[in-house]
């Protein structure tokens, strides 16, 4: 059984068809890349994903459970994760804060346990400030981890999105163009970095991408969306000579 | 320029100084705070003094929604009033001890909390700000005209001063004074606490960016519905004392001039902490009292600051991010050694296959 089987999904806003029965399925381990021209409707899928959207028609089916229609909060405790375009880190936190909270919905006690200072608050606090502490000294962060978001580097603040989801502990992560704005060195870092936690650690990766050099060097296999719908799939080597694709991005005569 | 370097440089050692002394400078306070009252020789400096603690303790409620969740509030003399008004008649007409009353009090007013948040909880910026100046006059018309309930434009009187172990608590005695005290030394406990938990992290997510929030399971609506909450009872707790205070309420008492006010207090002082309140209150309160004679133009002089400090210094006076490095919660640093082991036990296991 697939991670994620998405089929038929199509959303309407008005008269606009922005994604136009779509169907595509994820595995396991897999890092796919969902491209096409500006506009195609890459983010307004990853937004149907993560439950931003209600999907007009279709299904969308995560780990066994369907999910088209249910609450963002929701799909987040199922595992799933997603990055945004511009990066949405909140640089008034702490580092460590960032990543305690990618971890609020493993974070139970309630008010009366925090203003009491209950030995639950105590344990759950200690637990998810080591763990966050942890994590951070695996991904190379441990040096940063007292520092304000807001005063790391671009490349460092993109990567601290991404560690951001991961510490929801999603199986499934939706990165929404990481390596913009990023140049040529800090996009290959991010590269070697999305390799190591889909082989390594065993994250399930979608990712939407312009940076064709990104997304041929990582991704598995490939969708190719134009204009809502889905023109093209397969592997890498694939979809760079499929004349579609090819057509969709630099134009020309329609066949 | 230079010059500009110069002084933010002499802000960031004293913001170093502040942050690195604290717990001296909390203890210093607590000591004035104690000794200070036996210094003022007539009921009017009590009565000052008290002023101060209710903005301190007003400003500690708007805090947990303008501060900590970016909800700006013009209209937290509804909240106050409501608080307020049922302590009054509780006290007055049923003859409650005051303590029940107060208590009551600031249920009602998180009983309207909760109605004024749900509904407005879509909204932030300046609409959440009209919305709210509109719960302010609404409740002030409330209290002018549901004369049965309020006593419409006479308003109460004769409103009793707290009684503990059978002693009246006044201005003489000072014990009203350190009921005061408590009560906001206990509310600023309470608003530390939850600062330094999930629930402050998640307060700080919804002020900076709620979709993130929202996409990190964050069930935002629910913790701004309990931010209004919260803050509704600390202000009508507050109202409680303020209605005390006065002896006499009436819809006069919670005019917008009010909620401008504990405005000003939190973004003169500062955003997000708990000493911000404390200084805007201090000054706030003093300042006029001091310059009596210029009292008719007190609202030129709060509007020409308020301005000023959102162009210098808009996280206001002590509105500064902490200098310190992140206090652990006890025992973190055992747990994570042992996790790193287990993580590479586990390593270890994999290399072995």
């Amino acid at each position: 059984m697939s991670l994620l089987d998405v089929k038929d999904l199509t959303i309407h806003f008005g008269g606009l068809i922005a994604v136009d029965h779509v169907a595509f399925h994820v595995e396991q381990g897999e890092i796919i890349s969902i491209i096409g021209p500006n506009g195609a409707g890459k983010t307004t899928i990853f937004n149907l994903l993560t439950g931003l959207y209600k999907p007009t028609e279709g299904s969308i089916e995560f780990d066994g459970h369907q999910i088209a229609g249910k609450r963002p909060q929701d799909i987040v405790r199922l595992g799933m994760a997603r990055t945004f375009q511009n990066p949405k880190v909140f640089t008034k936190l702490r580092v460590i804060e960032n990543i305690m909270v990618g971890s609020h919905i493993h974070t139970n006690y309630n008010a009366l346990d925090a203003v009491f200072r209950t030995p639950k608050y105590r344990r759950e606090e200690k637990e998810r400030c080591g763990e966050a502490l942890a994590f951070l000294d695996r991904m190379g962060f441990e040096d940063k981890s007292d520092m304000y978001a807001g005063s790391l580097p671009y490349g460092d603040l993109r990567r601290l999105e991404i560690l951001r989801a991961m510490a929801s502990n999603a199986k499934l992560l939706l990165l929404d163009e990481p390596a913009a704005g990023m140049n040529p060195q800090e996009s290959a870092q991010l590269v070697e970095f999305i390799q190591k936690i889909a082989r390594e650690d065993g994250y399930t990766v979608i990712l939407i991408e312009h940076d064709m050099n990104v997304v041929m060097n990582v991704a598995d296999r490939i969708y190719v969306l134009d204009y809502g719908q889905l023109i093209a799939q397969g592997l890498p080597a694939e979809i760079h000579s499929n004349p579609d694709v090819i057509r969709a991005y630099l134009g020309g005569k329609t066949s | 320029m230079k010059n500009n370097e110069n002084t933010r440089s002499r802000l960031n050692s004293f913001e170093r100084f502040v942050d690195r002394y604290k717990v001296i400078i909390a203890l210093g306070t607590a000591a004035i705070v104690m000794v200070l009252p036996f210094l003022m020789t007539n009921d009017y400096l009590m009565r000052v003094l008290v002023i101060i603690l209710l903005y301190i303790g007003f400003g500690f409620g708007l805090n947990l929604l303008l501060g900590e969740m970016g909800l700006m509030s013009l209209g937290q003399a509804g909240f106050v009033g409501v608080g307020a008004y049922t302590t009054a008649i509780l006290m007055t007409e049923f003859g409650w001890n005051f303590f029940p009353s107060i208590i009551s009090g600031a249920l009602m007013a998180a009983l309207v909390g909760v109605l004024i948040g749900l509904p407005t909880l879509r909204l932030r910026g300046s609409y959440l700000a009209i919305v709210t100046i509109g719960f302010g006059e609404i409740m002030r018309t409330i209290f002018l005209n549901w004369s049965s309930v309020t006593g419409g434009a006479l308003g109460i009187k004769g409103i009793p001063r707290p009684m503990v172990f059978g002693v009246e608590m006044n201005f003489t005695n000072k014990g009203f004074y350190f009921v005061v005290l408590l009560t906001v030394f206990l509310v600023g406990v309470f608003c530390h606490t939850l600062h330094n938990s999930k629930y402050g992290r998640v307060f700080a997510t919804i002020k900076q960016d709620e979709l993130a929030a929202t996409m990190m399971g964050v069930e935002t609506t629910r913790y701004k519905v309990m931010g209004f909450v919260c803050s509704a009872a600390i202000s009508g707790l507050m109202g409680g004392y303020y209605a005390m205070m006065q002896r006499y309420i009436d819809s006069n008492s919670f005019v917008s001039d009010m909620s401008v006010m504990i405005v000003s207090c939190l973004v003169i002082g500062g955003t997000a902490t708990l000493r911000g309140p404390v200084l805007g209150a201090i000054l706030l309160v003093t300042v006029p009292e001091v310059f009596r004679s210029l009292q008719a133009y007190r609202f030129v002089f709060y509007g020409a600051i308020l301005i000023v400090m959102m162009l210098v210094r808009p996280a206001g006076l002590l509105g500064w991010d902490s200098t310190l490095p992140y206090k652990l919660p006890k025992g973190t640093t055992e747990y994570k050694e042992q996790l790193e082991k287990e993580h590479k036990r586990k390593e270890q296991a994999v290399d072995k296959q």
